[in-house]
């Protein structure tokens, strides 16, 4: 009786972990893959629209090797 | 280096996101909210470069050992530049030197992601690669795009004909300077970089030079920097200043800089590096580098040398200088004299100067280098005094080949004006179906009978980098015209003379230039395509090995790539920094030993035809019989 209580109690725990390792995974993935960082950050047409020019950070009176 | 566009900086790849970083989600690194709406409320507490801010947290998570000692690192810290600095300053003057060298020296700090996913911070970031994560860093957009001035120039062939190491073997930098140097915590009181313990050195690669079959190794072993027999010429800065410009930006301008090569003895003697001669470089430190925040701020100026240890990135198995025992003992130019040095430095570098008897003295016995001057044209390059005393002969013409905006500025009396980098002018469009190649004769004759030139004139041209001036004056060649010369070392030998310079303009006629086509001088792609396997004709790409490696390429080109079969031998072999020209004995021995020799046909070819031409005119003053011009070069090669 308590053995094979034990058993049903395992496969449970079993399927369980593997339900939620499948769900960190999914999880995961939908972070980076799904994120509305990445609809942007691969979307070239989608970057230029919402992106301003470059600025030159250096000055024009920079002259000579350094 | 052009800067990216907004949008290429931060466009990430599909690869990217198959990538095992790419499993993390972007904020575990970067910060912010991957599920807000907007824009802004999505960069909320967003960390653009967190291996700057939080290596532990970040990078660390994977990488511990790594992110432990790569913040001290000295490509994170530049730990041993403050240094030196502080060793001039005082306690009272300190403080404020080290507020301007952050400001002005410290932009080129780098930390993981300057080295594995974005070009560095100095040069305006941006992703390399969609953000992937390379564990070699591109020697291109990361190494040299901070080490470009000195060490990318050499290596890639920008100054001199580039290093063996990646011409012959395509090594790069990571080939010597591994993952273990780069992430070394430099210890705190670290004297220079040559002496941290896992700095790359030349013996780690080449171990047989004591017992091995060289007998120069053999003698000069531990006693001669193995650069100094094996490097070409290098760079030298002086008198860098700093200031702030309209807009509140930090600047530096270095006043001079110049192309040499010294030798002196060894101001830095540690075990491993016991050399008693070393290769020096003029560093560009000046007493007045931050005049601009606090005036004498370095009261201790002579406490270290001006002059350094170097090692220059141009390596040769053979040079000049060790061809020859007596091309390097007895000379005495070669060796750095007391009169090398300026007065505030002479006290700064005492005991690294040779005085002309400390010169290794020449040996009676040498192997002869046989090189047969007889058949240059001494008259295609004049100097400076030269043209000095002939300023008023009837029939010369000098003309001004550096841009219009510098003519304006400064500019040799009676000089006239032709930027022949203006595509207009001499070649046609860059959206033509031929672009920039050479314009038709007519066209030609019409151009330089404007600017004030005919046939029989002697035409005299300069400018500062040697190309401009190379390519108009093989222009000239092609065209017909009888008398030319090149002027040795340009503006900045005229300057450096003390001769006249004016900024007033220079009146002069058109005249007519008669155009005689010397037809033999250009070719096009059939005839480079019909001679490929023509043992009798040696193709040269004249460009830096940068492109003709295929590491970039020419905007106008299709692909990169070079020629098949063709020897690289970058331009800058033949033409120095500020447009000087090397011995014609040197630069004759240098071609024969990279298989150029005379007796061929010599085809020249790099991106547009312009560099191809400036080099052709330096091997016809050589004495070249034939050497041709491949007028469609890289852009226009379709094979």
């Amino acid at each position: 009786m308590f053995g094979k209580s034990s058993k049903q109690t395992g496969l449970m725990f079993s399927v369980q972990c593997v339900i939620f390792l499948l769900f960190l995974v999914f999880s995961k993935n939908a972070l980076s893959d799904d994120s509305s960082c990445i609809v942007c950050h691969t979307d070239i047409d989608l970057l230029e629209e919402n992106l301003g020019k470059t600025k030159t950070k250096k000055s024009a009176l920079q002259a000579g090797s350094g | 280096m052009a800067p990216l566009e907004p949008q290429e900086k931060v466009l990430v790849s599909e690869e990217f996101l198959e990538s095992a970083h790419g499993e993390l989600a972007c904020t575990d690194c970067h910060g912010g909210d991957n599920s807000a709406p907007d824009k802004e409320s999505a960069h909320e507490g967003f960390e653009p470069h967190p291996s700057v801010n939080n290596p532990q947290e970040t990078c660390g998570e994977c990488h511990e050992e790594i992110a432990e000692s790569a913040p001290d690192s000295l490509h994170a810290t530049l730990k041993t530049f403050p240094g030196y600095l502080k060793k001039r300053s005082s306690d009272e003057t300190w403080p404020t030197i080290d507020e301007g060298r952050e400001r002005h020296c410290a932009s080129c700090h780098a930390s993981c992601g300057a080295c594995h996913v974005s070009r560095p911070k100095y040069v305006g970031t941006g992703f390399i690669d969609g953000h992937m994560f390379n564990a070699k860093p591109d020697p291109v957009n990361q190494c040299t795009a901070c080490h470009g001035s000195r060490i990318g120039n050499e290596f890639f062939g920008n100054r001199g004909q580039g290093d063996i190491h990646l011409r012959k073997f395509t090594m790069t930098c990571r080939d010597c300077h591994g993952a273990e140097e780069m992430h070394a915590a430099a210890p705190e009181d670290l004297e220079n970089r040559y002496h941290l313990a896992e700095a790359a050195n030349c013996r780690d690669c080449h171990q047989d030079l004591q017992f091995g079959s060289v007998r120069e190794h053999r003698i000069h072993n531990n006693t001669v920097q193995c650069q100094v027999c094996h490097s070409q010429t290098y760079t030298n800065c002086y008198s860098c200043h700093t200031g702030t410009d309209e807009d509140g930006i930090a600047y530096f301008i270095n006043n001079l800089d110049f192309e040499d090569m010294k030798i002196g003895f060894n101001p830095d003697r540690i075990p491993g590096n016991n050399y008693k001669w070393v290769l020096l470089r003029h560093v560009p430190v000046d007493p007045h580098v931050f005049d601009y925040y606090i005036k004498d701020g370095f009261p201790k100026f002579d406490v270290a040398s001006t002059w350094k240890r170097t090692s220059p990135h141009n390596i040769q198995r053979r040079t000049w200088q060790n061809v020859n025992c007596n091309n390097c003992h007895g000379q005495r130019d070669l060796f750095l004299a007391e009169s090398d040095l300026l007065n505030y430095e002479i006290k700064a570098n005492y005991g690294l100067t040779v005085t002309d008897e400390q010169i290794p003295k020449k040996r009676a016995r040498t192997m002869a280098v046989n090189i047969d001057t007889s058949g240059v044209i001494e008259s295609r390059v004049v100097d400076v005094a030269w043209l000095n005393e002939h300023l008023d002969d009837d029939g010369l013409v000098i003309i001004d080949a550096r841009s219009e905006s510098l003519w304006e500025q400064e500019h040799i009396p009676g000089a006239i004006s032709l930027d022949p980098n203006n595509p207009e002018e001499l070649r046609k469009a860059a959206t033509s179906e031929a672009p920039l190649q050479l314009e038709d004769a007519e066209s030609l004759g019409e151009i330089l009978g404007e600017y004030g030139m005919s046939a029989d004139d002697h035409i005299i041209v300069y400018c500062d980098k040697g190309q401009n001036g190379g390519f108009l004056l093989s222009v000239l060649d092609y065209a017909g015209a009888k008398n030319i010369s090149f002027l040795n070392g340009g503006i900045a030998a005229w300057k450096k003379a003390g001769y006249e310079l004016t900024d007033e303009d220079t009146d002069y006629d058109e005249k007519t230039f008669e155009v005689n086509l010397r037809t033999e001088l250009l070719v096009d792609n059939d005839f480079v395509k019909a001679n490929l396997d023509n043992p009798n004709v040696v193709i040269v790409d004249v460009r830096i090995l940068q492109q003709s490696m295929g590491f970039l390429k020419h905007g106008l080109a299709a692909r990169p790539g070079r020629v098949p079969g063709s020897v690289q031998f970058p331009i800058f072999g033949l033409y120095e920094d500020h447009s000087g020209i090397k011995p014609a004995e040197e630069l004759l021995w240098v071609l024969k030993e990279r298989n150029i020799p005379k007796h061929k046909t010599i085809v020249v070819t790099c991106n547009t035809g312009m560099w191809a031409g400036a080099s052709q005119y330096i091997f016809r003053y050589l004495g070249y019989p034939d050497v041709k011009v491949h007028d469609e070069s890289w852009i226009g090669w379709n094979d």
